[in-house]
């Protein structure tokens, strides 16, 4: 690994993110006019027109992106037509809420999910293996709706031990948490047992065994940081689905984080936000995928040398 | 004099007792929780012109007069208690003694010239303009008689003057408040009035907390706070409704009813709005250009069945496009022309209509059961040999774009005052949104039209049933299809009356917590 494959791969990542905002910006501003959501239909038309021009909205689109570009720049990331004040502090207003369901559903799925694939590959076809995977199953097939409206009606409305939705106490958290976790959790068990399964069948854990090692000690040593490489891959789409699936699920549990913002500003073209909301979807992405990267490179000494040519 | 002095001690003892018993009961009040789809982002209704505004602002700030729901809108003393017309485009208001804004500060007659005036409202520079002129652009003056008494005045004689200070959009602000906030944007955030509870706490995108306003001039308000609570998804609102998480759950459709008539703990409350559910014909379109195609389009609906299908006969359809709460502008006799797809088939004959395409343009239910109305509506028109196609869009804008492309597409008429002027002028007229994007001209409706801004009521009422006749039957700009209903789910333990608008009145005139 070198210092020239760093910086492709920063340049990559940089290309990317210009990529997604630049698509947003076309396809928002073509497909919807802010100002009749802020003023309504029946709004005077010489409102409407003020309200453009004093948004610039009338420009020519290409200006617009240029003008954000160069504001994006320097740090101003505009304003929100709906809220009245800087879109940025609107963004910042519901961050903690989402980066607490997503970190906590993000380190529950990793606690789950992989010691319980590890556990199913170790004991492979076993009636364990067999139970862990129809779980599994069964809980990527369902959908985050569904399950969540399951869980209310049981927790809430039948046992009454949480509340339904909301935010503001650990209890607000379980179900949202739950409902993420659950596919989550199973898509991280199938791979990682397949992962191990692969792993374990190599003539590598043949030859540890050989040498003397007990099988627990092979399995540590050789066999989960061979595995460890394709499931870092997966880490790397597991934040876009959090992303997703809490657009979802933060609807669902009236829980007021970014993905119910995401979806109310697209509605409204409230366009400051969204491009925001967008660039910090991406740059996570993004980032997490760079790192992963890198980790390859460093997991794997072969990745980092034969991509520079060395 | 001994039995006065007898009866004294136990007296004071009493008024005593009244005043602790009184502050005791004041603190145990209950919290309201009320579960809504959406909140308001700007609070003002001058900066957003939203049924959510209404719904949660009305109980912040109030209206000069006051329309009672419960007694077929009659008007009754808001922040006025008595009005007189000075001639025919001139009211003059006397106000209520005593009523105090949420800050302290008494209200007087330079709020409501100052909530009119040119800081808020006056003039296309004022930041209220935009919204506000749809409904008082004809202002001329407000005139401060003296601390009590206001001469408001308008451009020309206006027949609806004393209804215009009923409406929502005449909500009554502080002026220090208003000044202290230091710009639109900061008041927008925490508007100040004089209604039953004061703004505590907004949270955008969570909640909007109002708390009780003991001084309060109509009366202790029933609740020790109100939280309007976003809820987007009608299943958690109703989850929450059951579990007494909230005590009022909003947007409910008829489908959800059974989950909560169930229930000894909830009910179901309210019904039909001031509005109506329309379908709008663009008469730029080239099929729909003849009046005969559009008439045939309205031949083609059964109403009822759409009523009763989608609302469990809940919504009712309308004897025209008018409220009966018109008062003597409802035309009684009006002859609605009904479903007679027979009449349909025949107009489209005499039209020539070879089964050319129009395209129906329509949203995923931003009226309740849009998406099935919609389809509904297609096969009643296939039925009579109408070719429509339906075309679900994302937004209004794309409802709006194109519009060489635009054929049918669907609305609600609200009934902005009760009076054809706040409904079918208001919306058909020529500043209504139809004529101004020429999805509609016609000069008899124009002509009708103005005649109902006359002093004198017979020419009135005729010009109210002419403009229904070219509306319906001669030249449709499109065709109502039902009373637009709005349903609440609300635990038993308290009473409240919901009205015919999208207000929520929470103020002792309407709420009442049991036990």
């Amino acid at each position: 690994m070198n210092a020239l494959y760093i910086m492709q791969k920063l340049a990559r990542s940089f290309l990317t993110v210009l990529l997604i905002v630049t698509t947003v910006f076309v396809v928002l501003r073509l497909s919807g006019d802010p100002a009749v959501y802020v003023l309504g239909l029946d709004a005077d038309a010489a409102a409407i027109e003020a309200f453009r021009d004093q948004w610039g909205l009338n420009r020519p689109i290409w200006q617009q992106y240029l003008q954000f570009l160069a504001n994006a720049v320097q740090g101003d990331f505009g304003y929100s037509y709906f809220e009245e004040r800087g879109a940025m502090e609107a963004v910042l207003e519901r961050l903690p809420k989402t980066l607490l369901l997503m970190g906590v559903t993000g380190v529950l799925t990793l606690l789950i999910g992989i010691p319980a694939g590890i556990y199913a590959a170790l004991h492979h076809n076993s009636w364990i293996d067999r139970f862990t995977m129809l779980v599994s199953v069964a809980g990527f097939s369902l959908p985050n709706f569904v399950l969540g409206i399951f869980l209310i009606l049981l927790f809430s409305v039948t046992w009454q031990l949480l509340p339904s939705s909301g935010s503001g106490t650990w209890q607000h958290l379980v179900m949202p948490v739950l409902t993420m976790t659950v596919a989550e959790a199973a898509i991280f068990a199938r791979f990682t047992r397949s992962a191990m399964l692969e792993v374990l069948h190599q003539p590598y854990m043949r030859t540890a065994r050989a040498k003397g090692l007990r099988w627990h000690q092979a399995v540590r040593r050789h066999a989960l940081p061979n595995a460890a490489i394709p499931l870092i891959t997966l880490v790397g789409f597991f934040v876009g689905t959090l992303v997703a699936g809490g657009v979802v699920t933060e609807s669902l549990f009236a829980w007021p984080g970014l993905g119910r913002l995401l979806v109310s500003s697209v509605a409204n073209r409230d366009l400051a936000v969204v491009q925001i909301i967008v660039m910090l979807i991406a740059c996570s992405m993004v980032f997490t995928n760079l790192l992963i990267d890198l980790m390859y490179g460093w997991l794997d000494p072969r990745v980092g040398s034969l991509r520079t040519g060395d | 004099m001994n039995s006065v002095s007898r009866r004294l001690p136990p007296l004071l003892a009493s008024m005593l007792l009244g005043t602790f018993a009184g502050s005791a009961l004041a603190d145990a009040r209950p919290d309201l929780t009320v579960a809504v789809a959406k909140n308001p982002v700007r609070l003002d209704p001058m900066a957003e012109n939203s049924n959510v505004n209404a719904r949660v602002m009305k109980n912040v700030l109030e209206t000069l007069i006051y329309t009672d729901s419960q007694n077929d809108g009659a008007l009754k003393p808001g922040l006025a208690e008595s009005w007189q017309r000075l001639d025919g485009r001139t009211l003059a208001l006397k106000l209520r003694a005593g009523v105090q804004c949420h800050n302290g500060e008494p209200f007087d007659a330079e709020d409501v010239a100052y909530s009119l005036g040119p800081k808020r409202f006056l003039g296309e520079q004022a930041p209220g303009w935009g919204i506000g002129s749809q409904y008082f652009g004809e202002l001329e003056q407000v005139e401060v008689v003296d601390s009590h008494t206001v001469h408001i005045r308008f451009k020309e004689d206006d027949p609806l003057l004393e209804l215009r200070f009923a409406n929502w959009m005449s909500e009554m602000v502080c002026k220090d408040a208003f000044e202290a906030a230091g710009s639109w944007e900061n008041w927008l955030k925490h508007p100040v009035g004089t209604g039953p509870y004061r703004l505590a706490e907004v949270k955008y995108g969570d909640y909007i907390k109002l708390e009780a306003f003991d001084g309060y001039w109509g009366g202790t308000p029933p609740a020790k706070s109100v939280t309007f609570k976003e809820v987007p998804e009608t299943s958690a609102r109703i989850a929450g409704l059951k579990t007494g998480e909230y005590q009022i759950a909003t947007e409910l459709t008829p489908d959800q009813f059974s989950l909560l008539q169930d229930d000894p703990d909830t009910a179901i409350a309210g019904g039909p709005v001031q509005s109506i559910r329309v379908v709008i014909y663009d008469e730029s379109h080239p099929q729909l250009k003849d009046p005969k195609i559009r008439q045939a389009l309205s031949y083609a609906i059964d109403r009822q069945l759409i009523a009763d299908a989608l609302y469990d006969g809940r919504a009712s359809v309308p004897n025209g496009l008018q409220m009966k709460a018109f008062g003597d502008l409802y035309i009684e006799d009006h002859r609605s022309i009904g479903y007679d797809p027979d009449k349909a088939r025949q107009l489209l004959k005499e039209a020539g209509y070879k089964g050319e395409e129009i395209s129906y343009r329509y949203l995923q239910d931003y009226y309740t059961g849009e998406v099935s109305t919609a389809e509904i509506l297609a096969d009643m028109w296939r039925q009579v040999g109408i070719n429509v196609k339906l075309e679900l869009k994302e937004n209004w804008a794309q409802i709006e774009d194109a519009p060489e492309g635009r054929g049918i597409f669907n609305w609600s008429n609200n009934a902005e005052y009760p009076d054809p002027l706040g409904q079918i002028y208001r919306l058909y007229g020529p500043d209504g949104w139809f004529q101004r994007n020429h999805t509609y001209q016609s000069e008899a409706f124009n002509n009708w039209g103005e005649q109902l801004k006359s002093s004198d009521k017979a020419k009135r009422v005729e010009a109210a049933r002419q403009i229904l006749d070219i509306y319906e039957r001669l030249d449709p700009p499109g065709t109502y299809l039902h009373t637009l209903p709005m349903f609440y789910g609300v635990r038993t333990s308290l009473e409240w009356i919901p009205s015919d608008t999208p207000y929520m009145d929470l103020s002792s005139r309407m709420l009442r917590f049991k036990g």
